[in-house]
């Protein structure tokens, strides 16, 4: 009985350091990416399978006013298995798009958003005249997982 | 009591709260690490552990209550294992309750029926105290 309880111990104490290791071994992040107009993409850094943090902000976007920008909603899945959840992307509480993130095991997934640039509620700002900006704030939820990012917009304004 | 007997104590009271510290650390701390199941299995997996160094001990070493003070009689060493084991339970438990995966319907259903099945299997079979036992040592 006795030895049987302290191999008990012994196994339960070493399942939990493996538990661990091969747990924080795997992970899965989440990135927003957005098209720089000319077919590439300018990639949001990575973040965490957590909720309530920001991700990392692509770089200044071009766009025109009352135009679309193409967004791509990025997952590296480092799990053994699939990933599939659904999305929803809100603006100012509206639901601006949605759809599904796929990612096979040990893979990276993408999906394809698009956001209406006639949807923001302030122009572009700036002091300087030729560029001006425009911020725009997004909540992501994919499955029970909520990310907010913010995106920098550039257009050039005609004096 | 000597002054032996009562650095045990300390020690033993000061072990309990470190690891229930450490146990409440590890169950906050590192939901950006590991996943929900896997906090859930590692706090169960240490809950476990605790509870059977207990049993181990309990069978292995002579021990009587550290102090003799009215109160604080349930302060041994193998009580300190299975308070240890309680609280990694209670964790393991809330880490249960916060999976996102899961239906609260199911988790209320799962920890209902493992919440009863734990004192029916105690109670069929488990044995009680023997008598010496509930006797215990004369204060």
């Amino acid at each position: 009985m006795t030895n049987k309880a302290l191999i008990t111990a012994l196994v339960a104490f070493g399942l939990f350091v493996v538990t661990i290791a091969a747990d924080a071994s795997m992970n899965r992040s989440f990135a927003l990416d957005a098209s720089d107009g000319k077919g590439g993409w300018i990639l949001g850094a990575d973040h965490g399978d957590a909720t309530s943090r920001p991700t990392g902000t692509p770089g200044a976007i071009p766009y025109q006013e009352n135009d679309t920008i193409d967004l791509r909603l990025r997952v590296e899945n480092g799990y053994p298995w699939a990933f599939s959840e659904a999305y929803s992307v809100r603006y100012n509480g509206v639901e601006v798009a949605s759809g599904t993130l796929q990612a096979d095991a040990r893979a990276t997934g993408t999906s394809t958003f698009r956001f209406d640039t006639s949807r923001l509620d302030s122009g572009p700002q700036g002091r300087d005249n030729a560029v001006k900006s425009a911020f725009v704030y997004l909540e992501i939820t994919i499955g029970s997982t909520v990310i907010y990012t913010d995106l920098t917009l550039t257009t050039e304004v005609n004096a | 009591m000597s002054q032996t007997v009562n650095l045990r104590n300390v020690f033993v009271l000061l072990g309990l709260v470190i690891t229930t510290t450490a146990l409440i650390f590890f169950a906050v701390e590192f939901q950006d690490v590991i996943s929900e199941w896997g906090r859930v299995l590692a706090l169960s997996e240490l809950a476990v552990g605790f509870i059977a160094l207990g049993v181990h001990l309990e069978h292995t070493m002579q021990e009587s209550a550290l102090t003799s003070k009215s109160g604080w009689g349930w302060l041994k060493v193998t009580n300190a294992f299975y308070i240890l084991g309680a609280v990694g339970v209670f964790s393991a438990v809330i880490a249960f309750i916060a999976l996102d995966d899961l239906d609260r319907l199911f988790k209320v259903l799962a920890l209902l029926a493992v919440g009863i099945g734990l004192i029916l299997v105690a109670a069929r079979f488990m044995g009680g105290r023997s008598a010496s036992d509930k006797n215990g040592p004369s204060n």
